[in-house]
C-alpha cells in the first residue's frame, strides 16, 4: 500500500502572522473607504471596474511590489502574503486587477534575467505607473504553455492570436508568449503598436478580457528566451492560480457572512430563518467548505514558498484552485436560493458574487482540469 | 521514565519510530483485507502492556499520573508514527476517556486506585452512555441508581456499548434523581462488570463483527465510593470531553488508508484507463489532501492556544463523511466483487470490499451523529438558533 508515496509530508500550516494581519487590516480599511460593489453591477448608473486613483493607492501601499524580488526593488514577500491580500480583494469583491496585473507580472519579472530593461519594467509595474498583462493563452481551457502558435520573426514582429487576455483594455503593455527561431520567447508589446487588434468581452466583475490579434506587430523588447522564459511564465501562471484560489475563498467568505446575516434577521413563520434546521445545516456545510478552501490555498502557498515550482507545490495549487472554485460557486448559488426573490435581483450583491465566482473558476483552469492535474502531480493517478 | 519535555520534537519522533520499527508485531498491522483494523481482547492488552513496560504508555496523561506528559505536538507525532507503521487502532476507554475524567473530578483515593490499574490493564473499561431510548438525546437516559445505605442499586439497560464483552468495568451515566431539567439528576458511576446482576450480550454489526453490546443491570450493587464527582452532577463530567485525544479520532490517516486501498483496486481491476473512475478518484484524493491541510491548521491552533474549540465538530463531520465516500467509491468500482460478502482475491490483492464499506457506515453515527455535529456548528460557530 504505497500508492501516492510521492505525496510526502507537506510543510506545517502556519497560523496568520503579524505581517499578514497588517496586510489584512490595511486592505479592509482601504476597501471600506474607497470601494463599493455598486460600480461593478449590471444596473450601475456609471459602471466602473478600474479606478486609477485606487490603483495608485494600492501601488503606494507596496502591494504591487509584494512578489517582486529584492533586486528589482520589490519586497520579495512569500506567495502566502499575496494570497492573504488576494483573499481580501475577494472578500470585498474588488475588481482592480491585483492578480492579473500585480501578482502575475511581478512573478514573471522576478524570474527573468535581471537586465536594466526588465528592472525598469518591474519598477513601472511595481510603482503603478504602467499596467501590464500577460497574453499567453491561445485556446479556451488551455493550461499548458507549450505549443505556442504566435510567431516572432527575426525582424522583431509578432503574428498570431491570443485569447482571454485579462484587462487588455486598460493595460499599456502586453507580455506576449511566442515561438521564435530559438524556440520559446517572451516579448513586450505596446498596446498602441501597429497591427494589434483587441476584441473585448465583459467579465463577471465588469473588467474586460480580450482576444487580441497581432499582425506583424513590432515588439518593444525581448524579455527572455527558451527554458528560463517558459519557467518565468509558468511561475506567473501558478502564482496567479493560487491567488485566484485565495480570491475565491474570500468571495465565499463574504457571501457566507451575508447569508448568515439574512438567516439571523429574516423572519418567516414567526421564526428567524436560522431557526430552521435545514438552513442551519446548509450554513454549516458552507462554513466547512470555506474552511477547507482556506486551508487548501494556505497549504499550497506555503508549499510554493518553501520550494517554488516543485511538483508537490503545483499539485497543492491545483487542489486549492479546484477547492476554492467549488466553495465560491456553491456558496454563491446557495446565496441566490436563500435570499429568495431578492437573490434573483441584481439589486442584491449575491448575483454579482456568483458572476465573479464564474469568472474566476473558469480562469486559469477549471475545477475538473485542476483535479486531474492534482491527481497526476501528486502521484495518486498515473 | 524518560522526560520528553527536554527532547526536541524530532528527537522524540525518531526515538518512538525506532522503537516501533523494532517492536511492533507485523501480524498486528492493518492490511488491504482489514484496512481499519482495531486490536481486541488479549492482543490489545498485550500491546498496551508492551507500551507500559517500554515507557510509551498514555502519551497525553501527565507524568504525575504515570503518563508521558507530552505536549500536543508530541502527542500528534506519537499518533503519526503509529499511523506510519499501519498499526492497528486501539480503543482504550480507560486511558482516553475515564483517566482524564478521574484526574479532573476524582478524589485523591480514586485517582490513586483507578489510574494505575488503567495503565497496567488490570481493569479494562468500557463506556456506558447510550440506552435504547437515549441516543443522540443522551440526557433522556433512564438506567436508575438508587442509594441504599452505602451502596447504589442499579437497574436498567445500556446499549451500543463498544467492546463491553472485552471489558472488566464500565463507567456509566445513571439516573439518581428527577429534576425539572433532565440533565440534572444524572450521576457518573463506576461499575464492576463482574458484579452479580450484570449481563453483557454482544450484538453483531452489519460488517459481521461483534463490536458492541447490550449491558443489562438487575439489582446490581455498587459501593457508594464508586461515584465519580458529585451526586446528580454527572452530566457536567460527561460533557467536559476532556483531553486532546478527541481531535486525533478525526486524523486524516484513516482516509489515506482507504484511499490507498482504492488506488490499489483501480490497478488490480485494470481501471486506470477509465476516465470516470480516475476523475472520481482524483476528486477524492484532492479531498483527502485538503482535509489534511485543514486538520493540520486546527492542530496548529490547538497547539498554540492549548485548547480545542467547536471546530472539532467540523473535523468529525468532514473526516467521517470523506471516509464514507472513499469506501463507497471502492464498492462502486469493484463490479461484482462488491456483492461478495467476505474475502476476494483480485489479482494479487486480497480484499474484503463488504467489510470496509460496512465499517465506514457508523462513522457518521457514533461519537455524536453528524446531524448533531452540524447543529453544534450552526449554533456555536455561526450563531444560528431560535432566538432573534
Amino acid at each position: 500500500m504505497n500508492a501516492g508515496a510521492s505525496a510526502v509530508t507537506p510543510p506545517h500550516v502556519h497560523a496568520e502572522d503579524e505581517v499578514e494581519r497588517m496586510l489584512g487590516d490595511s486592505a479592509s480599511a482601504l476597501f471600506k473607504s474607497r470601494h463599493q460593489v455598486g460600480r461593478m453591477k449590471l444596473n450601475a448608473a456609471r459602471p466602473q471596474s478600474f479606478d486609477r486613483d485606487l490603483w495608485r493607492e494600492i501601488a503606494e501601499l507596496g502591494w504591487l511590489r509584494l512578489r517582486l524580488s529584492e533586486s528589482l526593488g520589490g519586497q520579495d514577500l512569500g506567495l502566502a502574503y499575496a494570497g492573504a491580500l488576494a483573499e481580501q480583494f475577494g472578500a470585498a469583491i474588488v475588481p482592480e486587477p491585483f492578480i492579473a496585473c500585480g501578482v502575475m507580472p511581478a512573478a514573471l519579472c522576478s524570474r527573468l534575467p535581471q537586465t536594466p530593461a526588465i528592472a525598469e519594467l518591474a519598477n513601472d509595474i511595481g510603482g503603478g505607473r504602467s499596467l501590464a498583462t500577460i497574453a499567453w493563452q491561445e485556446r479556451a481551457g488551455q493550461t499548458h504553455t507549450d505549443r505556442t502558435a504566435a510567431v516572432l520573426t527575426s525582424d522583431g514582429r509578432i503574428t498570431g492570436r491570443k485569447v482571454f487576455v485579462p484587462n487588455a483594455d486598460i493595460c499599456s503593455v502586453y507580455v506576449v508568449s511566442v515561438s521564435s527561431a530559438d524556440g520559446f520567447a517572451l516579448a513586450l508589446v505596446r498596446r498602441d503598436a501597429p497591427g494589434l487588434v483587441p476584441q473585448s468581452h465583459r467579465t463577471g466583475d465588469g473588467t474586460q478580457r480580450a482576444h487580441v490579434t497581432f499582425e506583424s506587430t513590432p515588439i518593444e523588447l525581448l524579455l527572455g528566451e527558451s527554458d528560463s522564459a517558459r519557467f518565468a511564465l509558468d511561475c506567473a501562471i501558478e502564482e496567479g492560480t493560487l491567488a485566484s484560489a485565495a480570491y475565491q475563498t474570500g468571495l465565499a467568505r463574504k457571501v457566507h457572512a451575508q447569508l448568515l446575516e439574512h438567516l439571523k434577521t429574516r423572519v418567516q413563520f414567526d421564526r428567524p430563518l436560522g431557526a430552521f434546521q435545514t438552513l442551519q445545516h446548509l450554513a454549516a456545510d458552507l462554513y466547512m467548505a470555506g474552511q477547507l478552501s482556506r486551508a487548501s490555498w494556505r497549504r499550497a502557498a506555503q508549499c510554493w514558498d518553501s520550494d517554488p515550482g516543485s511538483t508537490l507545490s503545483r499539485a497543492a495549487i491545483s487542489a486549492a484552485k479546484a477547492r476554492a472554485a467549488q466553495a465560491a460557486q456553491r456558496t454563491a448559488r446557495a446565496g441566490v436560493q436563500i435570499l429568495g426573490g431578492l437573490g434573483f435581483a441584481e439589486e442584491a450583491d449575491v448575483g454579482l458574487a456568483l458572476r465573479v465566482a464564474l469568472q474566476h473558476s473558469s480562469w486559469l483552469g477549471s475545477s475538473a482540469q485542476h483535479l486531474r492535474r492534482f491527481a497526476h502531480l501528486s502521484g495518486w493517478c498515473p | 521514565m524518560i522526560h520528553w519535555r527536554a527532547a526536541s520534537d524530532e528527537e522524540f519522533r525518531s526515538a518512538f519510530r525506532e522503537w516501533l520499527t523494532k517492536n511492533y508485531p507485523a501480524e498486528w498491522r492493518q492490511t488491504p483485507l482489514r484496512p481499519f483494523r482495531r486490536l481486541r481482547g488479549e492482543e490489545k492488552i498485550a500491546w498496551l502492556r508492551m507500551l507500559r513496560e517500554s515507557g510509551w504508555r498514555a502519551p497525553a496523561w501527565p507524568r504525575e499520573h504515570g503518563g508521558l506528559g507530552l505536549s500536543f505536538t508530541k502527542q500528534r507525532i506519537y499518533h503519526q508514527e503509529l499511523e506510519r507503521q499501519r498499526a492497528s487502532r486501539v480503543l482504550d476507554f480507560g486511558e482516553q476517556m475515564l483517566g482524564p475524567m478521574v484526574m479532573s473530578f476524582g478524589t485523591a483515593e480514586q485517582q490513586a486506585e483507578i489510574l494505575p490499574r488503567i495503565l497496567n490493564c488490570d481493569e479494562i473499561w468500557c463506556q456506558g452512555y447510550s440506552e435504547p431510548n437515549a441516543g443522540s438525546d443522551l440526557a433522556a437516559l433512564r438506567t436508575g441508581a438508587a442509594l441504599a445505605g452505602e451502596e447504589f442499586v442499579v437497574n436498567g439497560q445500556k446499549i451500543w456499548t463498544t467492546h463491553a464483552q472485552d471489558a472488566t468495568h464500565i463507567f456509566a451515566l445513571v439516573r439518581t434523581g428527577q429534576f425539572a431539567r433532565k440533565q440534572e439528576g444524572i450521576s457518573f458511576l463506576l461499575i464492576d462488570l463482574r458484579s452479580p446482576g450484570v449481563h453483557v450480550r454482544p450484538i453483531m454489526n452489519i460488517a459481521g463483527d461483534e463490536e458492541y453490546c447490550e449491558v443489562f443491570f438487575a439489582d446490581v450493587r455498587v459501593p457508594k465510593s464508586n461515584l465519580l464527582g458529585k451526586l446528580h452532577e454527572g452530566w457536567a463530567i460527561a460533557k467536559a470531553l476532556l483531553g486532546h485525544e478527541r481531535i486525533f479520532v478525526s486524523s486524516p490517516a484513516m482516509c489515506r488508508v482507504a484511499l490507498s486501498l482504492a488506488r490499489e483496486l483501480i490497478d488490480a481491476l485494470d481501471l486506470a484507463g477509465d476516465l470516470r473512475v480516475t476523475d472520481d478518484f482524483a476528486a477524492l484524493a484532492a479531498d483527502v489532501h485538503d482535509y489534511g491541510a485543514l486538520y493540520d491548521g486546527v492542530c496548529a491552533q490547538a497547539d498554540e492556544h492549548g485548547e480545542i474549540g467547536p471546530e472539532v465538530a467540523m473535523l468529525k463531520v468532514l473526516a467521517s463523511e470523506l471516509q464514507q465516500r472513499i469506501c463507497e467509491f471502492v464498492v462502486a468500482v469493484s463490479h461484482e466483487y462488491s456483492g461478495v460478502v467476505g474475502e476476494s482475491t483480485i489479482g494479487s490483492l486480497q480484499v474484503d470490499t463488504h467489510w470496509q464499506f460496512m465499517m465506514s457506515r457508523p462513522l457518521t453515527v457514533y461519537g455524536g451523529a453528524n446531524e448533531v455535529q452540524r447543529d453544534i456548528l450552526a449554533k456555536t460557530v455561526l450563531g444560528l438558533g431560535a432566538g432573534r
